[in-house]
């Protein structure tokens, strides 16, 4: 264990580092950086391995005691879902490759590094057992997403760059104020001991921090009213950073909500996390409708989905912490697929713009059939995985009689079929745009093609082991609330 | 807990709130900083009173608490990379635009535009709508 | 499809189950029974025969290709699961499947915007419908305690009222009920045998199966009743009059189609064993009849060119094959024998007259009245279609044989269903049984004699004729789209609103992002605050304290108001130096001696990066000054009440000795934080490091885009840039002289900082003040950051790792005495080598930002410049 958490968390910045170094030769530098990227990857499924069938592991980084040092823990959430987010980056990482030579413009030779340093970032915030290094963790993730976003220099870039450093940086600084309370309040940042010395705290305290760091997480997840740095800034990033910024960021935020504030026990917040749940998911799938653009219209989707996941965690029972879960690990894939497609149709068009768009579907029946999918997915449409994770989701809703929400769940459903029906329509249906040309779209297609198709097909397993899945996830929500098996793992 | 370090948490923060709301980008920049300050004071604050410098050996005196030392020193350098980094895009976007203003996203305020332009346009219809009423009622 | 249908026929009731998600009892679960059988057959047969159709029907246009035929396909399977289903997810998740298969398919000729609009008005109807479906049916679920069909009882009760309700209006928007049948017109851009399958035989059946099959489980549930019976009767006379008011043949049929599902909706909602029986009759004849009517439509529009009955004329001397299909078809639609839809609107009538009570008062006049009214549009229809005299005939074009085939196929079966009435009866009730046991006694009566239903059926088939044949006579001013007008006006709308709602919130205006921001941490406080205690608070530590504080807070004011650039710099560089003192009097020296120099470092980033600016801030323009002042205030004093009242009365204590002894027993080094830094925590400072090194590599590649634009417009950029103003020979020297002071100072810093205040940071920050003298003197400097920071972060890295190969947890630090001169004997090792990627980083960030920065700013003012000299040439 101790040699696979080195891998997924050192591995990728050796990895980096090593890239770095022979920058001057493409291709070994690619190989090093997959290799980094490959073993964190490989090591994070024997990982989910090991977990599902021992229980909890724990590794004390350097052989401190937990009252001292730093814990990484691997309990059945971290082990579910980190696998899904590393494999994620692997395969854009691949489409990368193929996209590189045409759409990165100025420094190229930074995108696998940079991924490596965000890999490290999410295995670590996935693993921490410690708040501090948690904060440290977003750090890593948000500073390599911030060079990704603005490497390349345009106009664009900088300006939404601008918005998302600064918010981000804004939620960092509460998030350095939050540790204070904690420390203040607790003498520790160890989450284990945390869950002990928490419920000693007097309401008023407790609840106040679990408010603090639901606004430090909630803007990193991009819930209503902090997700405005969301939707400007990643469509403007080239294809790949945004589908790992689609498929990972936000997630890493409600990721760090489900386990603080289940594990602290937080439910007096569930009420006000219902209403934002709700305002989120109907503000997001509106704000999709609103554009014009394909990457604009899948951000807003991000948003809305995270007010689905939210609400899962907000109903506060087993079952609703389980359908947030299997939302989560549904919903990482089949966004970060639906980038990869919208970057394939920029590629063939030169655009996203839906209004200089059209006739995709007879032009490229396979980019629409590798759109259809993950479409159909997200919008909730069986026999796809997101189907079930709505359904978990809802279904616990109905079991918590939570009536109202259900129905904003279910017309948030409404207006992001709509809104799917709305690219659908623009880019696939209609003539092609007049301007069409002939040309050979730019890029290795057949690499974009691979890796979007590889992702496709990950997506259809997850749908197909959508019961593996929900019973791990079912798994993972009892554990969670149990708050003493976290406990004894990290403290015995 | 001493007031006086909370005072000048309190006044940190108040100055670095009102400096992030600004339009410009330096005062954006300074705004956060004096906020990493607050933050960085609020970490040692939660530490403990104060004591001698925590050196194993070096006085009888009790020290003061080392780990949020520590966590702010590691918080400082974190702030002062990324100050770094915020100051090369704000000279970034002075080479595009030539000040250090914040610039609107274009995209929100195109989608802004079309809604107003949309909304204007239904109400021309109305008053045409209108107008073929009183025009209708007249003849 | 017929192999499917061969392997059904062999047992009436077969099962199969597939496990998907076993916790939610989501799962594939079939069970063919009676009813199911008979759906089968008409999907699987009538799916045949408009294959077969539409190979000729796509011979003209060659728009079929295979995706037609693959979709179509696609279709036939999801209406399958759907009927096989007993589970109610596996209903759902077919029934769902259909509404995307059948949204491809009307939006099959999409260039055509009509088409499009109209695949999106269904999708949008049928997903809605969907989705009041999933939440009924989760209800009922609950209710249930099962989801398998065959095994639900009764449910009754509040919650199951709500699911009841809910169901019937997710099967009303399948089954174009009014209000939401305003779907199905349109749909009629779908290519016609399209429109014969789904929209007349199959697709639209779904919602009146799913009344049917749900039946005996909302049987104690009177709403159930009463909202398909208001559903169906409303539908039943609306669809009708819609029938008679239209112009386009296959227009006429859509609506007449929502007047019979509207029908069928009543019969099977009203729950009587007769209602039951007569809904399974007009099931199976309302299919038999529909679908050739249809193709017949599609056929007359092939082969003419038009649909429109008041360009239509003589057909049926030029479609004579047609022509026959048309009358039996709309013959036995009508309700006259011999064919198959006489007995099965006689048992309709029948039914309704059984009834008592309200029901009956209710069904029986509108059930006569939309009999009246089918009878009047089907006259109008075959009249306007094929009738009209031959002088001014319509052309024709080649007859297609795979479409009369189909045709005439289906057309048979009408005339077949009366004369095998009996084979007909035993398939019906064996279905009808299922809904309700007690349907067994019915059959279908060939001729019943001079009963009340006969002859209220003369009279309807009369007063029909009549009708029809006057409205036929006239012209008909067709009305706007009822209904689909609103279905688009509520779309357009929510898609009209949505931008106005999204502009409002994502106004793209990054100040007020922030303001809302720090409004939420404002509410955040709250909790903390009121749960404020004041005892544990003491004025001031020290008078140093006191006085920093103030000095820093005034300080700070001061910048923010200053409108000098400069001026508000140097404030900043103020506050940086009043933190350092309160770090000394706190007894953190480390704290102190980083934040002094990162100060530092941070003020001339500042007056480098920020150079090319006007002297004086923009004059403020803005607004909402007072917003932000108030914001503020509440904001400080919320953070600071709120740490106050976290630290109250702590529920732990710090384990300071505990960390001291860890530090010097095993960490081996006295100074504590510096052994926190680079053993305890230093996963923390791996990761930190690491962040400063991904900082450097994103100044590098700004400063390396701004200058390969300069380079594009001819300005080579000189190293150190800008900030060699004028060459000084004295600072020049003096710089020369400090350099390996400082130097050595950073050694010892480095190598002292285990024990005493200092280590890696400090090293490294030493160094990087050096580089930025050196490069503004514009001397030479040995420094390249890339290389830096990447050798620095491997060090760290490897540190991290190596003790994994001796089976010790990673990031574990080892050990060692070592006797140097001057500083004596140190107890470090690998901490100390990890400090030294630590000092490299550090340095290569420095180094990276001051050229980076200068860089940047030097292309600001070039291109100033450059603007200036082009304006004063013009």
């Amino acid at each position: 264990m101790n040699l696979l958490f080195a891998l997924m968390i050192v591995g990728p910045l050796a990895a980096s580092a090593g890239a770095l170094l022979v920058r001057e030769r493409g291709a070994l530098r690619d190989v090093i950086t997959m290799v980094g990227l490959g073993t964190a990857a490989a090591a994070s499924w024997v990982m989910f391995g090991i977990v599902a069938r021992d229980g909890t592991q724990t590794v004390r980084v350097g052989g401190w005691d937990p009252e001292l040092g730093i814990v990484l823990v691997a309990d059945r959430f971290a082990a579910l879902v980190l696998p899904i987010a590393l494999a994620i980056i692997f395969v854009v990482e691949i489409f990368a490759i193929g996209q590189r030579r045409t759409a990165w413009g100025a420094n190229p030779e930074l995108s696998g590094p940079l991924l490596g340093v965000l890999t490290a970032g999410v295995s670590l915030a996935f693993l921490t057992g410690d708040l501090f290094t948690l904060f440290v963790a977003f750090e890593l993730i948000l500073v390599s997403s911030y060079v990704l976003l603005t490497h390349q220099g345009q106009r664009a870039q900088v300006r939404s760059g601008m918005s998302y450093v600064v918010m981000n940086l804004l939620a960092s600084t509460l998030f350095l104020f939050g540790l204070a309370y904690v420390y203040a309040a607790t003498g520790t940042v160890n989450m284990a001991l945390l869950t002990e010395r928490m419920g000693d705290l007097s309401d008023g305290v407790r609840i106040g921090i679990g408010a603090w760091f639901f606004v430090v997480f909630g803007t990193k997840a991009a819930v209503f009213p902090l997700f405005s740095w969301l939707p400007d800034s990643y469509p403007t990033a080239p294809t790949t950073i945004t589908a790992v910024f689609a498929g990972l960021l936000t997630k890493v935020g409600i990721y760090a909500m489900i386990r603080f504030h289940t594990l602290m026990g937080l439910d007096e917040l569930g009420g006000a996390m219902l209403i934002i749940a709700g305002v989120t998911m109907v503000i997001g799938a509106i704000g999709a409708l609103a554009q014009s653009n394909v990457k604009r219209i899948l951000s807003f989707h991000i948003i809305s989905q995270i007010g689905y996941m939210l609400m899962g965690l907000g109903l506060f029972t087993a079952a609703g912490t389980a359908g947030a879960i299997l939302f989560l690990v549904h919903h990482m894939p089949v966004k970060t697929v639906l980038f990869l497609v919208g970057g394939l149709i920029e590629n063939e068009q030169g655009t996203g713009r839906l209004d200089r768009s059209g006739g995709m579907a007879s032009r490229r029946p396979i980019i629409a059939a590798l759109f259809a999918v993950p479409a159909l997915s997200l919008a909730g449409l069986p026999p796809f995985s997101g189907f079930i994770a709505k359904f978990s989701v809802i279904s616990a809703g109905i079991e918590a009689r939570a009536t109202p929400i259900v129905f904003l769940a279910l017309f948030a459903g409404l207006l992001t079929l709509m809104s799917m029906t709305k690219i659908w329509l623009g880019v696939f249906w209609g003539s092609p745009p007049v301007d069409v040309d002939g040309d050979e779209p730019p890029g290795n297609r057949k690499t974009m093609l691979a890796a979007t198709g590889l992702a496709v097909l990950g997506t259809l397993t997850i749908s197909l082991f959508a019961g593996a899945l929900f019973d791990l996830s079912v798994e993972a929500a009892e554990e969670l609330r149990s708050v003493s098996a976290y406990r004894d793992a990290v403290l015995r | 807990m001493s007031v006086a370090l909370l005072f000048a948490i309190a006044g940190l923060t108040a100055v670095g709130i009102y400096l992030i709301t600004s339009r410009n980008l330096s005062r954006i920049i300074l705004g956060f900083v004096l906020l990493g300050h607050a933050a960085v004071l609020g970490l040692v604050t939660a530490g403990g009173p104060p004591g001698e410098a925590p050196i194993a050996g070096a006085s009888d005196q009790p020290i003061a608490n080392p780990l949020p030392q520590a966590l702010a020193l590691t918080a400082i350098v974190i702030s002062f990379g990324l100050t770094l980094f915020m100051l090369a895009l704000a000279g970034r976007q002075q080479t595009l635009s030539g000040s250090d203003l914040v610039e609107d996203d274009l995209e929100d305020r195109r989608l802004a535009a079309r809604a107003e332009r949309a909304a204007a346009l239904a109400d021309l219809a109305e008053q045409a709508e209108e107008r073929d009423e009183q025009h209708e009622e007249s003849t | 499809m017929w192999a499917l249908t061969q392997i059904i026929a062999g047992g009436t009731e077969s099962t199969a189950q597939l496990l998907w998600v076993d916790a939610l009892d989501i799962g594939f679960e079939f069970r063919i029974d009676d009813l199911a059988l008979l759906m089968t057959l008409l999907v699987s047969g009538i799916g045949t025969l408009v294959f077969i159709n539409a190979t000729g029907y796509f011979s003209a246009d060659a728009g079929g290709g295979t995706r037609f035929p693959a979709t179509l396909l696609a279709f036939s399977t999801s209406m399958l699961g759907l009927v096989w289903a007993d589970s109610i997810w596996t209903l759902f998740i077919f029934w769902e499947a259909t509404s995307v298969t059948s949204f491809l398919l009307v939006g099959h000729k999409n260039t055509y915007a009509d088409a499009r609009n109209s695949a999106r008005r269904a999708l949008v109807i049928t997903g809605a419908g969907g989705l009041v479906l999933l939440a009924g049916l989760l209800i009922l679920a609950e209710q249930a305690g099962t989801s398998t069909i065959s095994e639900m009882g009764a449910v009754s009760g509040a919650a199951a009222t709500t699911a009841a309700v809910l169901v019937m209006i997710g099967a009303a928007t399948k089954s174009a009920q009014f209000p939401f049948h305003v779907w199905l017109p349109g749909a009629m851009a779908a290519p016609t045998p399209v429109s014969a399958y789904l929209h007349s035989a199959t697709m639209v059946k779904a919602g009146v199966l799913l009344v049917a099959i749900l039946s005996p489980v909302f049987t104690d549930v009177a709403a159930w009743k009463w909202t398909g019976v208001a559903f169906g009767i409303a539908s039943m006379l609306w669809g009708a009059i819609g029938a008679l008011r239209q112009n386009d043949a296959k227009l006429i049929l859509a609506w007449g189609t929502v007047s019979q599902l509207g029908l069928l909706i009543t019969l099977f909602s009203l729950g009587s064993a007769k209602a039951n029986f007569a809904g399974m009759s007009l099931l199976l004849a309302h299919a038999v009849f529909k679908a050739p009517l249809f193709l017949v439509v599609g056929e007359v529009d092939v082969r003419t060119g038009t649909r429109d009955i008041n360009e239509l004329s003589g057909l049926r001397r030029s479609m004579p094959i047609a022509f026959g299909v048309a009358v039996v078809a709309g013959l036995s639609m009508a309700g006259v024998p011999p064919l198959l839809g006489f007995p099965a609107k006689e048992a309709a009538i029948e039914a309704a007259l059984g009834l008592s009570g309200a029901d009956r008062a209710i069904a029986l006049p509108t059930i006569v009245g939309g009999a009246v009214l089918t009878v009047a549009y089907t006259t109008r229809f075959l009249i306007g279609t094929f009738g009209g005299s031959g002088s001014e005939a319509t052309e024709v074009a080649e007859r297609r044989l795979p479409m009369s085939i189909a045709t005439v196929s289906l057309g048979a079966l009408s005339v077949l269903g009366y004369v095998f009435a009996p084979a007909a009866t035993s398939l019906i009730r064996a279905a009808a049984i299922e809904s309700n046991a007690k349907s067994e006694v019915y059959e279908l009566i060939r001729w019943p004699g001079l009963k009340t239903a006969f002859v209220i059926s003369v009279i309807v088939v009369v007063l029909g004729a009549m009708l029809g044949w006057f409205v036929a006579q006239r012209s008909v001013r067709v009305p706007d789209t009822i209904g689909a007008e609103n279905a688009d006006g509520f779309v357009d709308g929510i898609l009209n609103w949505a931008p106005r709602i999204t502009a409002a919130i994502q106004h793209g205006s990054l100040p007020v992002y922030l303001a809302t921001m720090c409004l939420a941490m404002v509410v955040a406080t709250i909790p903390l605050v009121l749960d404020v205690e004041t005892g544990h608070l003491v004025r001031w530590d020290s008078a140093a304290q006191l006085a920093l504080s103030i000095i820093m807070v005034a300080a700070a004011l001061a910048g923010a108001f200053v409108g000098s650039r400069l001026g508000a710099t140097l404030t900043l560089g103020a506050v940086g130096i009043c933190m350092s003192g309160l770090f000394v009097v706190h007894g953190a020296p480390d704290l102190a001696l980083t934040q002094l120099v990162v100060e530092t470092v941070i003020v001339v980033g500042f007056v480098v990066g920020l150079g090319a600016l006007t002297a004086r801030f923009p004059e403020s323009t803005d607004s909402w000054r007072g917003i932000r002042l108030v914001l503020s205030l509440l904001g400080g004093a919320g953070v600071a009440i709120a740490l106050a009242s976290a630290g109250a009365t702590p529920a732990g204590s710090p384990p300071i000795d505990a960390l001291t002894n860890g530090a010097v027993d095993v960490g081996g080094g006295k100074n504590i934080v510096n052994v926190i830094l680079t053993d305890l925590r230093a996963l923390d400072t791996l990761g930190e490091v690491v962040v400063l090194a991904t900082v450097t590599a994103g100044v590098l590649a700004l400063a390396r885009v701004v200058r390969e634009e300069g380079r594009v417009d001819g300005v080579e950029p000189r190293p150190g840039g800008l900030m060699i103003s004028t060459p000084s020979p004295t600072v020049e020297t003096a710089i020369r002289i400090a350099s390996p002071f400082a130097v050595v100072l950073a050694a010892y810093l480095f190598f002292a900082g285990h024990n005493n205040p200092g280590g890696g940071f400090a090293a490294g920050l030493v160094l990087g003040s050096v580089v930025i003298l050196r490069t503004v003197a514009g001397l030479p400097r040995r420094t390249k950051p890339r290389r830096l920071v990447t050798v620095g972060t491997l060090i760290a890295a490897i540190v991290a790792l190596v003790p994994i190969v001796a089976g010790d947890p990673f990031l574990d630090m080892y050990v060692a005495s070592i006797d140097v001169p001057v500083f004596g004997k140190i107890k470090s090792g690998s901490a100390l080598v990890f400090d030294l990627g630590v000092t490299l980083i550090v340095v290569g960030l420095i180094t990276a930002s001051i050229d980076g920065l200068s860089a940047i700013t030097e292309r600001v003012v070039s291109e100033a410049r450059r603007t200036l000299t082009s304006e004063a040439a013009s």
